[in-house]
């Protein structure tokens, strides 16, 4: 049952991984326009941190949906999906007015450098519980299954296998890495973020 | 402008007429396929491009390639100049920019971070599209959509689709071009006018300013209808990727420094640059005009012929 288990987990990531890749791209482009190092080697903390932000997204969500099993399949889906929608939107509109303006947002808690800083956490952390299509057949499973420890492993491998199609992006952000081009990101962050925001208050209101 | 007319009046009103309304449609199942929709779903075109090749159907695949391959054409023709010389949108608010003999409101340069938010449209509807899986910038920005069918079954979102297209229609293809005479719907909303500053860099053709007979009195700056040129390129004698090809600059420069050139600066002065640039913009533009004003004139002539003899 365990090989089963990761395996489904895998194989379903690396199936539908181009979804995942659809579902974080338009939060993850616009924030490597802005925050990206000019090489990888500076990248790489920010690889980790947001990796480590969306693994632990995934398994404490894998843990839950297979510990509370059936008594969630009735509101879960479809709320929760405005509900991180809203936030990771919220957080990336956030994120860019205080990059940009620094100084406007220095009451921020110690300004704007420690959201820079954590940024990458906190994105990879919203991102992991933005609910994609792939993640709702997971979920499926997941409630028929209704074991915690089955849950998490399930998404840890699925985990592993999505986040192939997420790397490339990383590997790519050196070359956009321009003073004009973290202006096209903030400006691209603000557009995103709203137009997003929009979607998913005018989810949450209709549902 | 006469390209961009005739699809209004051969293209857009047949829409309508088959439709019923501009508001509520009965049945139109696809959206209108133009240049300015590819850029936008890029990313839906390669995952659809994937899907197909590896369902091994040759024949969903083909069509698709068929247009990338129009559009590789056209771009290794004349570049940047499709917006000027091909685009049958672009010559809409050009007319609304012809109409007023001076600018209202004397907005001459931008500075570059706002010159950019074309590029930033298209990565975020790019990115919206691909997440949504749907032509987003057709479906919420466009306002040329507006007389075409809205794929909604809620009628609260068709008449929010319905308002936004009037609205950013009634902007930037008439208001904002008759106060600062210049194309502000393709200097800020067209996407695909960014696609082509990126990728138009694949053609020979450029436009250059010559050091030695630029006297930077910032003519062409005032001219330029897409603000390519800002007062620092006018120092630098650079026009930005966004140029046009319109040659609007040309006829401006008091001492004639402006011209066509291949490469960067490769002939610039010479004869040549030109008649092969202006060769290529007529074929282009006169092949895409194929596609609509013969059509549009048989209409045109048909309703004179209506409202005259009955």
């Amino acid at each position: 049952m365990l090989v089963q288990i990761l395996t489904e987990g895998f194989s379903l990531g690396a199936s539908t991984g181009v979804l995942c890749l659809g579902t974080c791209a338009p939060f993850l482009v616009p924030y490597l326009m802005m925050g990206a190092r000019p090489n990888l080697k500076e990248n790489a903390p920010l690889v980790i941190q947001f990796f480590l932000g969306r693994f632990l997204a995934y398994f404490l969500f894998g843990m839950c949906a297979g510990w509370i099993g059936g008594e969630i399949r009735p509101h879960l889906s479809a709320n929760l999906r405005s509900a991180t929608l809203i936030a990771t939107s919220a957080f990336m509109i956030f994120f860019a007015l205080t990059q940009k303006f620094p100084k406007r947002f220095c009451f921020f808690a110690g300004g704007a450098k420690p959201l820079k800083l954590r940024a990458p956490f906190l994105l990879g952390l919203l991102l992991g519980l933005n609910i994609c299509p792939p993640f709702l057949v997971g979920m499926a499973r997941l409630l028929e299954i209704g074991n915690l420890w089955f849950g998490a492993l399930f998404f840890t491998a699925f985990f592993v296998s999505s986040s192939f199609y997420l790397l490339p992006l990383f590997a790519v952000s050196p070359f956009i890495s321009s003073d004009r081009l973290k202006n096209v990101g903030f400006l691209a962050s603000l557009l995103v973020g709203g137009w997003f925001l929009l979607t998913g208050v005018f989810a949450l209101l209709s549902a | 402008m006469i390209l961009a007319w005739a699809f209004i009046l051969e293209f857009k009103s047949a829409l309508v007429g088959l439709a019923g309304s501009a508001w509520i449609t009965k049945d139109v199942q696809e959206v209108p396929y133009c240049h300015i929709a590819i850029s936008s779903t890029l990313l839906n075109h390669l995952h659809g491009q994937y899907l197909a090749i590896t369902s091994g159907n040759f024949l969903k695949w083909s069509p698709l390639t068929a247009g990338a391959f129009f559009w590789l054409l056209a771009t290794l023709s004349i570049g940047q100049g499709w917006c000027s010389w091909a685009c049958f949108y672009g010559g809409l608010d050009t007319t609304f920019t012809k109409l007023v003999k001076k600018p209202i409101l004397k907005l001459y340069h931008l500075p570059r971070s706002l010159r950019d938010f074309s590029l930033a449209l298209l990565i975020a509807v790019v990115l919206f599209s691909f997440a949504r899986s749907e032509p987003s910038y057709c479906l919420w920005l466009c306002p040329l959509k507006i007389t075409t069918g809205f794929l909604d079954p809620n009628t609260l979102i068709r008449r929010m689709q319905f308002s936004s297209f009037a609205i950013l229609g009634i902007l930037f293809i008439i208001l904002i071009p008759l106060f600062i005479k210049k194309r502000a719907f393709c200097t800020f909303l067209c996407p695909f006018g960014a696609w082509q500053a990126l990728v138009g860099r694949i053609n020979p053709f450029k436009v250059t300013i010559n050091a030695d007979t630029c006297t930077l009195c910032q003519q062409c700056m005032k001219v330029c209808p897409v603000y390519a040129i800002s007062p620092e390129g006018v120092e630098k004698h650079e026009v930005s990727s966004y140029c046009n090809r319109c040659g609007d600059c040309f006829d401006a420069c008091p001492t004639g420094a402006i011209h066509y050139s291949f490469g960067s600066g490769h002939l610039s002065g010479s004869i040549l640059p030109r008649v092969f640039f202006l060769i290529s913009a007529w074929l282009v533009g006169g092949s895409v005009s194929l596609l609509f004003v013969p059509a549009a004139l048989v209409r045109l002539t048909h309703w004179i012929n209506l409202f005259f003899h009955g």
